[in-house]
């Protein structure tokens, strides 16, 4: 091999430190490219490919029992792409842990064979024979049940069925992801069985093109409705959706947008890592390159080898980070697409992709290159006498500059404080990159707890409308009175309020889709909610025919504002109401609207009843909720009251934290990449500043300084390093937090966060300083320390 | 007799063997240096004329902080002038570019300085091999072993495998010169090359310097020592950036 190259080798090899120190660098940042892309490769498409393949449901119509003829009738519609009939059915299954919950069942004549909203196997069988239960994936989990177990079903006469679970399909098209209903699949057979009719209430239509065009599935659907309705079918409630792009899809987008920003971020840190560590080098070179000069090599030859040790260590940092990148990403995807319900293709069959490698073949190479040349042209214009007698130009500057002469001035520090100071403000440009890495690194990593925060925070507010602590729905109206009576017969119920709950749909102006609205009607005076208003107010006792509406309907109609007077079919009669306020919701996309019960139980003719109530309890935690709910619900069932369902107020506030939690768990990876790269950066370049002092830490010893000195003069140098740091990243984690929370609520809530402040984020990183400073001075200073005083005089 | 040759041709060593003795090799012309320091401008050259011959042994004295590792800077192209000319053969070496001074230097020209200067981390074998190897004058085997016959020259085969650290002063001093020759270079300057070591080792080296100018090649030799600078053929005394003693001035050949 020619010597140039055995150089190149030497270097790399006999400097090991340094060069895991750069090849750490490199691979940060290239990792991060590699997870972050290959999650934005595979999930979107995945989300969205399961979710077209599936062929999800245009127009959902509940309608009267129908057969066949309908079904091929409605097919025949211009338009339709396919019309299918469904029976849903809602019976009460008895959860593994004991308790009761409710279960939409859902079939029809070829079940698992159909072809709107196709389901997807995961294990067992795709097609259920009678009495067997196929079960969506995410109600396993609620449930609490695996393929195989027999599941035992309550039904209305108080008649128990059981069945076994076959099969366990994926739903791609169940868009409403925080408000998971278990849902199971079964035959037409089964319903009757289960004493349903077995007929179809409900007709599902795919429309045959523009499946993201919600005014053409509108004129669709308004032909399917007039067909049903000349049938001589009432309809009872229409339900559109677009189905070009999985609903979530916009979400994900968002989170990962948010992830690439923090992965640019860690590039760019990780840039000048590289540069610190790379300048250190050349400057360490100095000499062999005034020797090499000496000996003949042009500037040129110079330049190449260490553009060649860049590409050496690039080449190590790829061979780690590409394969790292598609594994991170790969199960970051997968993280994520539990929590919006997308199926992945498996590891094996998400292989190398070729343009996350391009990608990190790029960054792996421009960054070092980039930063690297020019300490690279610096240190190979370096003139032979300059490099050989000791640089007299620099070191002259560098004694010159106003922080040594400040320094000088200030009198109040002593002995080795002045030493430390001066010796930390030494390398200019290498303090200011590894504070800059510090300070940025240590503000995202503190801005990661407060978004938490944030985001919890949310939650908060959002659970402010689901406030009580059990819910309480039957299948029929009872009188409020009654209900109240037999409810405060059970110790640990405070209170109970009757809701009003029913459908209507809101005519927009100059649109032929009405918008369907879900319309809730508390007691004017409830203490079971407190809304977060955008506009206007919250509805009062007195209020006539007055609607709070949630931020979705802002989507629905830009211009709405308190004050509007807008339609509203209720209960099939079609009159005006008045939108008192706007208040902030979840950022689903569906139209909530809140009046009081006592308007709206007058519009649908069920004055003094109501069949869903809401119970404020003694104690709010969730194991009393659940404890007192199965009370309830056997208390009522006893007395021969139809319960549909009794559920602790507390599960909703889990299932959201739980999926805030999943993005924050993505927050906090993404920050600890940061904090590994602002460490690999504060103990490189303390232990660079070590190595290039070895020869003064001698002369030090030489003239009688003890080995504490150095190793005190070393750890304040540190320490100051550290402190200066951390007040840094303290200042700069305000404006990150602020950003961060905002781009996430925004994202998914619709709403931008209120600033919150958590001290976590600044105890952890202030205790990581700490202990990174102490490690990443103590280690070189102990070494050169050790060091006898004829091999630091050697020192090269 | 004078040999013409094109300014890209002086970028090529001359074989040493075939050495002309009877023209100056070497010619600085009123050369002059100031240096910029702190307290003012320094003449650390005062308009130094000199004329070196192939094959001839220059050892150069004087005073610490005269000037004489001023001078061989010049020489070597290391240290820019202020003004006047450094010729080597056809090469006007003041005019040469940074670049094209190092490519000059490396064929041309053998370095020795008082502290050794090896890479650290090659073998004396490839640091030997490197200066062939950044002029591109010999394909990589012949370079390995022509680096071998100069390190058994020097009588350091048996280290050719180690690294500078493994081994003494005066060893890594005979792989500095193995490697100035590696080019086969018609001259070589040494800044005080035995400062170092011990008289046992210095004279060992000073005979090899002997043998070397045998051959025809040109050594400038920069000693503290009295005695070694005696048994030099062409000496001079510098005090503060001014020649004041000179065995051959302009016009006397030491051949003659
Ligand atoms: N890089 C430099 N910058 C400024 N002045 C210099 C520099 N190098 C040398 N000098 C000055 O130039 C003068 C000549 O120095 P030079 O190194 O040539 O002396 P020398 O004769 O080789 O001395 P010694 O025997 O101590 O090596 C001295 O006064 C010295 O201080
Ligand atoms: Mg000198």
């Amino acid at each position: 091999m020619r010597p140039r190259y055995r150089k190149v080798i030497a270097d790399l090899w006999d400097n090991k430190a340094r060069t895991a120190l750069v090849v750490a660098s490199i691979t940060i940042g290239v990792f991060a490219v590699g997870m972050i892309s290959t999650a934005y490769l595979v999930l979107p498409e995945a989300m969205n490919r399961g979710f077209v393949a599936a062929s999800p449901v245009n127009i959902k119509v509940a309608t009267m029992p129908f057969g066949d003829d309908l079904i091929k009738s409605v097919s025949r519609i211009p338009g339709v792409g396919a019309a299918e009939g469904r029976q849903t059915v809602e019976v009460r299954i008895t959860k593994a842990d004991g308790s009761l919950e409710n279960i939409e069942l859902i079939a029809t004549k070829d079940t698992g064979m159909h072809e709107i909203n196709i389901n997807n196997l995961i294990e067992g069988k795709q097609v259920p024979d009678d009495n067997e239960l196929l079960m969506w994936r995410d109600g396993m989990q609620t449930l609490g049940f695996s393929l195989g177990d027999i599941v035992t079903l309550e039904l209305e006469d108080g008649t128990i069925r059981k069945m076994p679970i076959v099969g366990v399909v994926d739903d791609l098209t169940h868009d409403n992801a925080t408000m998971r209903q278990p849902r199971g699949y079964i035959t037409l057979d089964t319903v009757e069985w289960l004493q349903f009719e077995p007929i179809y209430n409900n007709m599902w239509v795919t429309v045959d093109r523009d499946t993201d065009d919600g005014n053409y599935i509108a004129s669709v659907s308004a032909e399917v409705q007039s067909k049903i309705e000349n049938s001589g079918r009432p309809v009872f409630f229409v339900r559109e959706f677009t189905s070009a792009v999985h609903p979530m899809a916009s979400i994900a987008q968002a989170v990962l947008g948010i992830l690439s920003i923090l992965g640019l971020l860690i590039v760019f840190l990780s840039g000048s890592l590289i540069a610190n560590t790379l300048n250190s080098l050349i400057t360490q070179h100095t000499r062999q390159i005034g020797v090499m000069k000496l000996i003949g090599a042009r500037t040129q030859q110079i330049t190449a080898i260490y553009l060649i040790e860049i590409l050496a260590f690039s080449a190590m940092a790829l061979a780690i980070s590409i394969p790292l990148g598609a594994i991170a990403g790969y199960e970051l995807s997968k993280v994520l697409s539990t929590e919006i319900n997308v199926i992945l293709p498996d590891r094996g069959a998400v292989p190398l992709m070729p343009l996350v490698v391009a990608l990190q073949v790029f960054v792996g190479l421009a960054v070092p290159l980039g930063v690297g040349i020019f300490p690279i042209r610096r240190g190979a214009g370096i003139t032979v006498e300059d490099a050989v007698t000791g640089g007299g130009k620099a070191a002259n500057k560098e004694s010159k500059s106003w922080f040594d002469r400040t320094m000088e001035k200030i009198k109040a520090f002593q002995g080795p404080m002045v030493i430390a100071l001066r010796n930390t403000f030494r390398a200019k440009g290498r303090l200011a990159l590894t504070l800059f890495t510090l300070a940025l690194g240590g503000g995202i990593f503190i801005a990661v707890f407060n978004v938490r925060i944030a985001l919890h925070g949310k939650v908060d507010e959002i659970t402010g409308y689901f406030a009580a602590d059990v819910n309480l729905d039957f299948d029929r109206n009872y009188r409020t009175e009654e209900i109240e009576q037999f409810a405060k017969q059970i110790p640990g119920v405070d209170y109970i309020e009757g809701w009003s709950i029913t459908l209507g749909d809101i005519h927009v102006e100059g649109q032929q889709a009405t918008k369907e609205v879900i319309m809730f009607a508390p007691p004017a005076d409830s203490r079971l909610i407190e809304p977060v208003l955008i506009a206007g107010r919250w509805v009062r006792p007195g209020d006539q025919r007055a609607i709070a509406l949630n931020e979705a309907y802002l989507s629905v109609n830009p211009d709405a504002k308190p004050g509007d007077q807008i339609q509203i079919s209720v209960n099939g009669k079609e009159k005006t109401w008045t939108i008192v306020g706007i208040y902030q919701f979840t950022g689903l996309p569906e139209v909530f609207g809140y009046t009081t019960y006592e308007t709206l139980s007058s519009e649908i003719n069920s004055k003094f009843h109501a069949s869903s109530y809401r119970i404020a309890t003694q104690d709010h935690s969730l194991a009393f909720q659940q404890d007192l709910s199965a009370q309830i619900d056997a208390h009522f069932q006893k007395n021969g009251f139809l319960v549909k369902e009794a559920q602790a107020g507390g599960e909703f506030r889990e299932t959201m934290t739980e999926q805030m939690d999943t993005i924050i768990w993505l927050l906090l990876v993404m920050a600890l990449l940061t904090a590994v790269v602002g460490s690999i950066g504060l103990a490189g370049t303390l232990s660079m500043n070590i190595l290039e002092r070895t020869r003064e830490i001698g002369v030090l010893r030489a003239i009688g300084g003890y080995n504490s000195i150095v190793v005190r003069l070393v750890m304040i140098e540190g320490l100051i390093i550290g402190l200066i740091s951390f007040l840094l990243a303290a200042a700069v984690s305000f404006p990150i937090s602020t950003v961060l929370s905002n781009v996430i609520t925004i994202a998914i809530f619709k709403s931008p966060a209120d600033f919150t402040l958590s001290p976590n984020g600044f105890l952890i990183w202030s205790l990581l300083v700490a202990i990174l400073t102490t490690v990443a001075s103590l280690v070189p200073a102990r070494n050169a320390a050790q060091l006898t005083i004829r091999e630091v005089l050697s020192y090269e | 007799m004078f040999k013409f040759r094109s300014n890209a041709a002086a970028l090529q060593s001359s074989s040493a063997v075939t050495a002309d003795r009877n023209t100056p090799f070497i010619r600085l012309r009123d050369v002059r240096k100031v240096r910029q320091t702190a307290v003012g401008d320094l003449v650390t050259l005062k308009d130094i004329n000199l004329d070196f011959y192939r094959g001839t042994f220059v050892g150069i004295v004087g005073k610490s902080g005269a000037g004489k590792s001023t001078l061989i800077n010049v020489l070597s192209g290391v240290t820019d002038v202020t003004s006047g000319e450094v010729w080597l053969g056809e090469t006007a070496v003041h005019k040469l570019s940074e670049s094209n001074r190092a490519l000059w230097r490396g064929t041309n020209l053998g370095v020795v300085y008082q502290s050794f200067q090896l890479l650290p981390n090659l073998t004396l074998l490839e640091n030997v091999m490197l200066p062939m190897d950044f002029c591109g004058r010999f394909k990589p085997k012949e370079s390995r072993e022509k680096a071998m016959h100069l390190l058994d020259q020097v009588e350091i085969a048996d280290h050719a495998h180690k690294i500078p650290s493994r081994i003494s002063g005066g060893q890594q001093q005979r792989a500095a010169i193995a490697r100035a020759l590696a080019n086969d270079p018609p001259v070589l300057v040494a800044d005080e090359p035995t400062g170092n070591l011990d008289s046992v080792t210095a004279e060992t080296i000073f005979e090899l310097f002997h043998k070397l100018i045998d051959d025809g090649r040109t050594i400038i030799m920069v000693t503290h020592d009295r005695h070694l600078a005696e048994r030099t053929q062409h000496r001079l005394r510098i005090s503060d950036g001014a020649i004041t003693e000179n065995s051959h001035p302009i016009g006397h050949n030491p051949h003659a």
